[in-house]
């Protein structure tokens, strides 16, 4: 796994570590270590079974344990059991920190927690104490063994430690350059996205803009022809003429209404609405409509919150519109504008007792120009409450309908209490 | 030289367009009766009770699919239910402003279509499709 030129990469990494640990050990250490290691090698069939059944129950070792096979166990046993007793022994500390600092190292780029392997470390301890007291009684006697161990072992944790810290830190690293780099990516594709979306609005405009042109100038003509030349035609005549200037107005409309489409999140910026003060202008400009159908538009207190003000306007301008065009002929409408604190967001409804939308059609409605009656029923564009969700979506939020056919529509959206600042900036700073 | 079929329906939400395309098929004279459907669902209905008995199956029907509420596909699907008992089945054609590949494609696969044509009907398609269909 680690080539030579890792290996000696490490080596100069953690030659001052080694230095200083290695000075550290003076005489007694390595007598009471040699005592450690010479008891340890006595009882090691005892203690090494006991530890592998240990191992085999715990959550990530005994898997690790389970994946290997027997022999590599084995021989993993006999290295480890070798570097210590040369490290000791001879006085071959270096490779034993090597031995250490790899382990580390592998346990960082596991991403495996280090108290783990400590964890592994008190089971030795813990099963050595009992042994050592059925062994030998004298306190004395086994002192320096349980010191030598703990000496031994902080020595390999601590070296452990810092190569696990090293190692940790150059994984941060590299996942900060990677987040980096996938963020330079990311800015640059927004901001791809932000030309080609402004390219597209300005298609949109254009297109709409040049095909008003030819169409005034049809509908101009069609108009003057129905002035001067009417009294000289025929019934069928009359009827071809009044469907050219039928749906030259229609045209216009449509246009006008992907216009506006178009251009949602294009003006204005944030700001601290009171949807009550919203909801009373609204009702103010649809003063007209209101009475002329009998209407009755009441609403709850609403939530103050922050958005378009001219979007959210129109939000509910187009929903009270449509609850009250979509009214039952012989009943007047009553439209219910209500709100609810869902933590981190509103949730607003407004309620009608109008003709009600089959369930089918609850995402359909949302569609641009899909509509659900004839022009003669209910004449209109089909982008109304498409224009409703982009609005919404602008905010954050969502829409969505539970309706039933007969009885009345419940339109929802949400509104989340804190926006998040990036998708607006990105949403708007391309058209302005 | 135009035969004389007994009824022709037109299915399409837009007024003025079952407009012109009724006056085309008058001019022409093809056929005795021509009646109208502004929505799929009304279509359906004019079939189940057919307020001319000649009508109760079409010799053709022009299709939109784009339509308010129910469309054009799903017409044909409720269609082809209704009508599995009858013998005599009525040529349907879509007609429809869509130029999308896609539609096409769609209906070709679809056994009960017989043609996919893009709107206006004009006096040349319906002689085309006279030819085909009835040539006696």
């Amino acid at each position: 796994m680690m080539n030579h030129e890792k290996d000696s990469r490490l080596k100069n990494r953690y030659a001052n570590l080694m230095d200083s640990l290695i000075s550290s050990i003076n005489d007694i250490d390595i007598q009471k270590m040699k005592a450690y290691h010479e008891f340890f090698k006595d009882k090691q069939e005892d203690l090494r079974d006991w530890l592998t059944k240990e191992l085999m129950d715990h959550p990530v070792f005994g898997e690790v344990i389970r994946s290997m096979p027997k022999d590599a166990l084995e021989k993993q046993w006999q290295l480890s059991q070798q570097i210590q007793y040369h490290a000791i022994f001879e006085g071959k500390w270096e490779e034993y920190i090597l031995h250490q600092i790899q382990q580390g190292i592998q346990y960082a780029q596991m991403n495996v927690s280090f108290h783990l392997w400590y964890d592994v470390l008190s089971l030795v301890r813990n099963r050595m104490i009992p042994i050592l007291m059925e062994t030998s009684p004298n306190y004395a006697s086994i002192l320096p063994i349980l010191e030598g161990m703990n000496r031994f072992y902080d020595l390999g944790m601590g070296v452990m430690a810092e190569a696990y810290l090293g190692e940790k830190q150059n994984v941060i690293e590299n996942q900060k350059m990677e987040e980096k780099r996938i963020n330079k990516k990311l800015k640059r594709t927004l901001h791809e996205m932000g030309l080609k979306n402004q390219e597209l609005e300005q298609f949109a405009y254009i297109a709409s803009h040049d095909l008003k042109e030819p169409l005034r100038t049809a509908s101009s003509f069609s108009k003057l022809f129905e002035k001067k030349y009417k009294d000289a035609l025929d019934e069928k005549g009359k009827m071809y003429l009044s469907h050219i200037s039928g749906s030259h107005e229609r045209m216009i409309t449509l246009i006008n209404g992907l216009l506006e489409y178009s251009h949602i999140g294009k003006e204005g910026e944030r700001e601290i609405l009171d949807c009550n003060r919203l909801i009373s202008e609204v009702l103010e400009d649809l003063d007209q409509m209101i009475k002329e159908n009998n209407a009755k538009v009441t609403c709850e207190k609403l939530p103050v919150l922050e958005g378009f003000p001219t979007q959210l306007k129109l939000l509910f301008q187009n929903l009270i519109t449509n609850a009250i065009k979509f009214r039952k002929k012989e009943v007047n409408p009553i439209i219910d504008i209500t709100a609810q604190d869902n933590q981190n967001h509103w949730e607003v409804c407004v309620r009608d007792n109008g003709i009600g939308i089959e369930e089918a059609y609850y995402q359909k409605i949302f569609n641009i120009f899909q509509r659900l009656h004839t022009k003669k029923e209910y004449n209109g564009t089909g982008i109304g409450l498409a224009h409703c969700k982009k609005i919404v979506e602008l905010h954050g939020g969502k829409i969505w309908v539970s309706s039933q056919p007969g009885t009345g529509s419940k339109f929802y959206f949400s509104i989340p209490k804190q926006h998040n600042h990036d998708t607006t900036t990105q949403m708007h700073s391309p058209g302005r | 030289m135009t035969p004389q079929l007994k009824c022709i329906l037109l299915v399409d939400d837009d007024e003025p367009t079952n407009y012109l395309h009724q006056d085309v098929l008058e001019d022409i004279g093809i056929s005795k009766n021509i009646t109208v459907a502004e929505t799929a669902a009304e279509a359906l209905q004019l079939l189940q009770r057919p307020k001319i008995a000649d009508c109760k199956v079409p010799d053709i029907i022009f299709l939109d699919l784009n339509m308010p509420g129910m469309n054009g596909w799903d017409f044909i699907d409720e269609y082809a239910q209704m009508h599995r008992a009858y013998s005599k089945k009525p040529l349907i054609y879509i007609l429809t402003t869509s130029t999308n590949p896609a539609d096409k494609k769609k209906a070709e696969g679809i056994k009960e279509i017989a043609g996919f044509m893009s709107k206006p009907l004009t006096e040349d398609m319906i002689m085309n499709m006279v030819q085909q269909h009835f040539p006696d």
